[in-house]
């Protein structure tokens, strides 16, 4: 409150420069850029030293050479794995994987969204902030009751589900599917507001 | 959707009953539409997540071949292991101390991004924001070299200023910073991100008054840019606490619970008793510890959303 009454004085007064000002200014603007390069290193340290490593041997891993450089570059762990079946069968299940969840999770939440958002039943808004206390619920506390479930579920269908792949298929969207529809409704509620104003 | 809802009322014009009838109809129409909509969400949600949390709650009165029940059985016998409460007393200072240096590198990073031309800002955002793009599952395991004893990047470095090679993962100590560290390299992007949106959303005139009447750098910060801030910090800083908390892969693969259990928080140490000790109902009782902070969270959360919705 304090603050704009502030204002209302400040107002009407021309701004002023002052040269220790304008000097205070340059070295703000210095110390940023010095911490900013700072922080930046810290930040970017681990994924370029793993940069560096998948460029060595394994010799020059073990060798008591400086570690933060690589002395004799090669690609061969690259070709390596993109040359062994068991890596592209890797990699293709992440691929199946991660398109078959968006996949899911966009066929559920954006229909759940836009009702959510704009057409209003009984129960939406609390439905809207339940929505959004689920996406509170760590994933951790619930994989111990999943694995069970899971163990049950095969013993009545007979369908095995731990340790296939397409588990994930059940177990991502339970953590994307109220993540996505919080997001989306938050989306959906901003056009309805635009598009009442026309 | 719209003309669903007002064709019938068009044609319905010649009596008041009708009218009312066949409104009536369109809405609860409307309604069903939109129930069936969100149907697949709800389902999802009943089948997915709140069925596993009642039970889990189920499971942890059960004893180790789930046969049986045996009530708080399983809490008393937690209660007398020394090593429980040791996770304990790991959560609560993992969290905290990773939630309080994550929230303050944060918010300094975010004032320094938000003191240097609007020009050059993309590419320092970036590059600050790429630990959190980053799978932590996999850097973490960049992590893991550069604290590995023998070929360590770190202590490669640290031997020329003569400090003597350090276990980063061996000592109890050491591995509970090297923990936090990582878990404060991770999520330290994201307090940057949050407070830099809301930096900008602080009106520049307020700085201007409080420089005119001559307050000086900390009293800026303290009388304008804090309580400005006060909203976003605090649902960041709850959102954070319940995600630290319930942390799993960071010190799953740093230091799978470390040196003699040194490390383990509540989602490790149920992972390490309920699958790999195939005793899932004390895995789940011990999962179940990390429901009181999400409650407290969850009303703190629901409160401001009640808050805010009298404002508007």
């Amino acid at each position: 409150m304090a603050s704009t009454v502030v204002i209302d004085k400040a107002a009407p007064t021309r701004t002023v420069k002052y040269g220790s000002m304008s000097r205070d200014r340059t070295w703000a603007l210095r110390w940023s850029y010095f911490f900013l390069t700072l922080f930046a290193i810290f930040s970017l340290v681990p994924p370029l030293y793993m940069l560096i490593t998948s460029l060595k041997t394994s010799a020059e891993i073990s060798a008591a050479t400086n570690p933060w450089w690589v002395f004799h570059p090669t690609f061969s762990n690259y070709v390596e794995l993109l040359t062994s079946n068991q890596f592209l069968t890797f990699f293709r299940n992440s691929a199946f994987v991660s398109i078959f969840v968006v996949t899911i999770t966009m066929l559920i939440s954006v229909p759940a969204a836009f009702a959510l958002a704009r057409m209003r039943f009984w129960g939406s808004a609390t439905l809207a902030t339940g929505v959004f206390l689920t996406y509170l619920v760590p994933d951790t506390l619930l994989f111990l009751p999943l694995f069970k479930m899971f163990a049950v579920f095969s013993d009545w269908t007979g369908i095995q589900l731990i340790n296939r792949w397409y588990v994930l298929l059940i177990i991502y969207p339970t953590l994307t599917v109220p993540f996505c529809t919080w997001i989306m409704i938050g989306y959906f509620a901003s056009t309805a507001r635009h598009g009442s104003r026309r | 959707m719209v003309d669903v809802v007002f064709q019938p009322n068009g044609v319905a014009r010649t009596g008041g009953l009708r009218k009312r009838a066949s409104l009536r109809t369109a809405l609860k129409r409307k309604s069903t539409a939109a129930f069936l909509m969100t149907l697949p969400l709800i389902l999802l949600i009943l089948i997915l997540v709140i069925y596993p949390a009642f039970y889990s709650l189920h499971l942890a009165t059960l004893n180790k071949s789930m046969q049986r029940f045996v009530g708080f059985g399983n809490f008393e016998f937690l209660f007398k292991r020394e090593t429980f409460w040791l996770v304990v007393r790991q959560s609560c200072i993992f969290a905290i101390s990773a939630v309080f240096f994550k929230a303050l590198i944060g918010f300094v990073v975010a004032h320094f991004v938000h003191n240097i031309p609007a020009k050059g800002q993309r590419k320092w955002r970036g590059m600050l924001l790429v630990p959190w793009v980053i799978p932590p599952a996999m850097s973490t395991l960049a992590w893991l070299w550069l604290f590995d004893p023998s070929y360590s990047a770190f202590n490669y470095t640290l031997s020329f200023f003569g400090i003597g090679p350090i276990s980063w993962t061996g000592d109890p100590d050491w591995a509970r910073f090297s923990v936090i560290l990582v878990n404060i390299w991770y999520g330290a992007p994201f307090f940057m991100i949050m407070y830099l949106a809301s930096l900008k959303s602080v009106p520049d005139q307020l700085y201007e008054a409080a420089a005119i009447d001559g307050a000086n750098w900390w009293q800026r910060i303290w009388y304008v840019t804090l309580p400005m801030m006060r909203n976003i910090i605090a649902i960041t800083t709850l959102f954070s606490l319940i995600v630290t908390f319930a942390n799993f892969d960071i010190v799953r693969i740093l230091t799978s619970g470390g040196p003699l259990d040194h490390t383990h928080i509540f989602a490790t140490w149920a992972f390490r008793i309920g699958i790999e000790g195939s005793d899932i109902p004390l895995g789940a009782s011990v999962s179940l510890f990390m429901f009181p902070i999400l409650a407290v969270a969850a009303i703190f959360i629901l409160r401001d959303i009640n808050k805010r919705g009298n404002e508007a």
